[in-house]
């Protein structure tokens, strides 16, 4: 009978090195049995080295704004959850309150998420100053005539 | 042909030089922009400008006076105006452009207005001067190396055409060991020197024999015909700069000179064929900016993080396909602008060089993202949600 592959959470604290020596010895045995488990891992590293390689996100200037906004939509959110257990569920019971605590769980996770991995931002070219920097950069160590007379035409380069 | 300077002739020259270098007599301009890099050139050219004659030494080889014309620029006092030539879809354009050099501060063009003083340059905008440089050029990049241009080129010296009614040298420049591919197997690994039978001309330069200014310069495409070129149609009584004088203030930051980058895998030290990291810069914008040359040609390629903003390209583009990316290029009166990215990072090239050296130094760039697929998926579930 073959042996499971690790789960993704063991393959993780793996990854993190934090693993008993038995279990270090499971994941290494899988790895050099499995090549799912291998490409579980690659994957994960990826995903792991994405956030970690993220450095400190810039903050757009409405940040706190925006925090407090999302704070008090959730405790609305809650709240009329919460209502909504106690109105639907005559006896408030236990699992239909870890229902709510997990879906809000998962609205802060998505929101640590989006705050944490960053946008790519669009980004304009700047075409004709890019040509001015290079004849600039050139003509201090080439001919500067030759080089800056080029830049120095009304008619010339890209028209913007 | 001239024949070349014995290099005993050019050591004693560059010791000579390096001695008035040391004892602070030469111009201040001239000083400003000492480099050890420009060492022996600077020591060779103030050994020519110390003597009673301007005149292009007989001596001189091609290399040595494109390096005189460099320096010369900036050692004279003069007026005249350039005609700028470029080709565009076809179409060859020219336009007259006024220079005036004058106490170490070179001043260029009249709708479109720039300076030049020491290794500072400005850009008049709106009525203001903007900076859009500033010294000192010289990188520490320890990844920096020297270029020597006889490893690629071949340099032809004879009797050059008059311009602006003055007696030049000319000074050709042709691509050695071309294959059939146009492709150079001139060494970038610090190689020895190749020889081999020079290919087509493809820059000519006529240097003045008076006073060493470069008076005219022309790029030739396969077929012999002006691609792009700056000549001088008149010039009025050049003299020797007597005095110093400063630019005048300027807004705007310059880039900053940085000694590496942690893009450094997108921005090689070497690039295409030939052509070696001379610089490598930080702009007021974050973009990195890598400035390359070959001895002959020089390349800028500006490296920004973001998606392309395709509404923000000039109109007069051509798109086209090449190695795996969708280029946007635009050809201008300094040289060809090559624009590609993706979601992550955006490239421009800026170069003067041949196309077969774009080519090549285009497939020497990254091409696609490498973001990892978690991070991709995460910003397709999350983008919907992003303030």
């Amino acid at each position: 009978m073959s042996t499971p592959d690790p789960t993704d959470e063991l393959l993780s604290a793996y990854l993190d090195g934090e693993v008993t020596t038995d279990e270090r010895s499971t994941v290494a045995d899988a790895l050099a049995r499995s090549a799912d488990c291998r490409a579980a891992l690659a994957e994960l590293a990826v995903a792991r080295d994405a956030v970690r390689g993220l450095g400190d996100p810039e903050l757009p200037a409405e940040f706190l704004a925006d925090i407090e906004r999302a704070v008090a939509a959730g405790r609305t959110t809650q709240a009329a959850a919460a209502a909504a257990v106690t109105d639907a569920g005559s006896d408030g019971s236990r699992p239909r309150r870890g229902l709510a605590w997990l879906a809000g769980g998962a609205a802060a996770a998505a929101l640590l998420a989006a705050m944490v991995i960053p946008a790519t931002d669009r980004v304009d070219p700047a075409v004709r100053a890019r040509v001015d920097a290079h004849a600039a950069r050139s003509s201090v160590s080439d001919d500067p005539v030759s080089e800056l007379a080029p830049v120095a035409t009304a008619t010339g380069g890209p028209r913007r | 042909m001239r024949r070349r300077t014995p290099w005993i002739a050019r050591a004693a020259a560059a010791v000579v030089g390096g001695v008035l270098v040391a004892s602070g007599m030469l111009p201040g301009g001239f000083a400003a922009s000492f480099s050890w890099a420009s060492f022996s050139w600077a020591s060779f050219s103030w050994a020519s400008f110390s003597s009673a004659s301007f005149a292009a030494s007989e001596d001189e080889n091609g290399v040595e006076l494109l390096a005189r014309a460099r320096d010369a620029a900036t050692n004279f006092d003069f007026t005249g105006e350039v005609v700028v030539e470029w080709r565009d879809d076809g179409r060859l354009h020219r336009e007259r452009v006024p220079v005036r050099e004058a106490d170490g501060v070179l001043r260029v063009g009249e709708k479109r207005k720039i300076i030049g003083a020491g290794d500072d340059r400005l850009l008049a905008r709106d009525g203001v001067w903007k900076r859009l440089w500033a010294g000192p050029s010289d990188s520490t990049d320890s990844e920096l190396v020297a270029v020597d241009p006889e490893r690629k080129y071949a340099f032809t010296v004879s009797d050059g055409p008059r311009t602006a009614g003055r007696a030049t040298t000319l000074v050709e420049v042709a691509l050695l060991d071309t294959r059939s591919d146009g492709r150079s197997v001139g060494r970038s690994d610090g190689g020895s020197k190749r020889s081999g039978e020079p290919g087509r001309v493809s820059e000519r330069f006529a240097v003045d024999d008076a006073t060493g200014l470069l008076l005219r310069r022309e790029q030739l495409d396969r077929r012999g015909r002006v691609e792009r070129a700056v000549r001088f149609v008149e010039l009025n009584d050049p003299t020797p700069t007597s005095g110093s004088d400063d630019a005048p203030s300027a807004k705007g930051s310059a880039p900053k000179e940085i000694a590496k980058t942690n893009a450094a895998g997108e921005v090689p030290g070497r690039l295409g064929h030939g052509f070696a990291r001379t610089g490598l810069y930080r702009a007021a914008d974050g973009s990195i900016h890598s400035f390359y040359s070959d001895g002959i040609y020089t390349a800028s390629v500006f490296r920004q993080d973001g998606e392309l903003d395709r509404q923000e390209l000039p109109d007069d583009s051509t798109s086209t396909d090449f190695a795996g990316r969708t280029l946007t290029t635009y050809s201008t009166p300094s040289g060809a602008v090559v624009v590609w990215g993706d979601d992550d990072r955006v490239f421009t090239l800026v170069s003067d060089a041949p196309k077969r050296d774009l080519d090549a130094m285009v497939r020497d760039l990254p091409e696609a993202s490498g973001v990892g697929t978690a991070t991709e998926v995460a910003r397709f579930v999350l983008g919907p949600f992003r303030w």
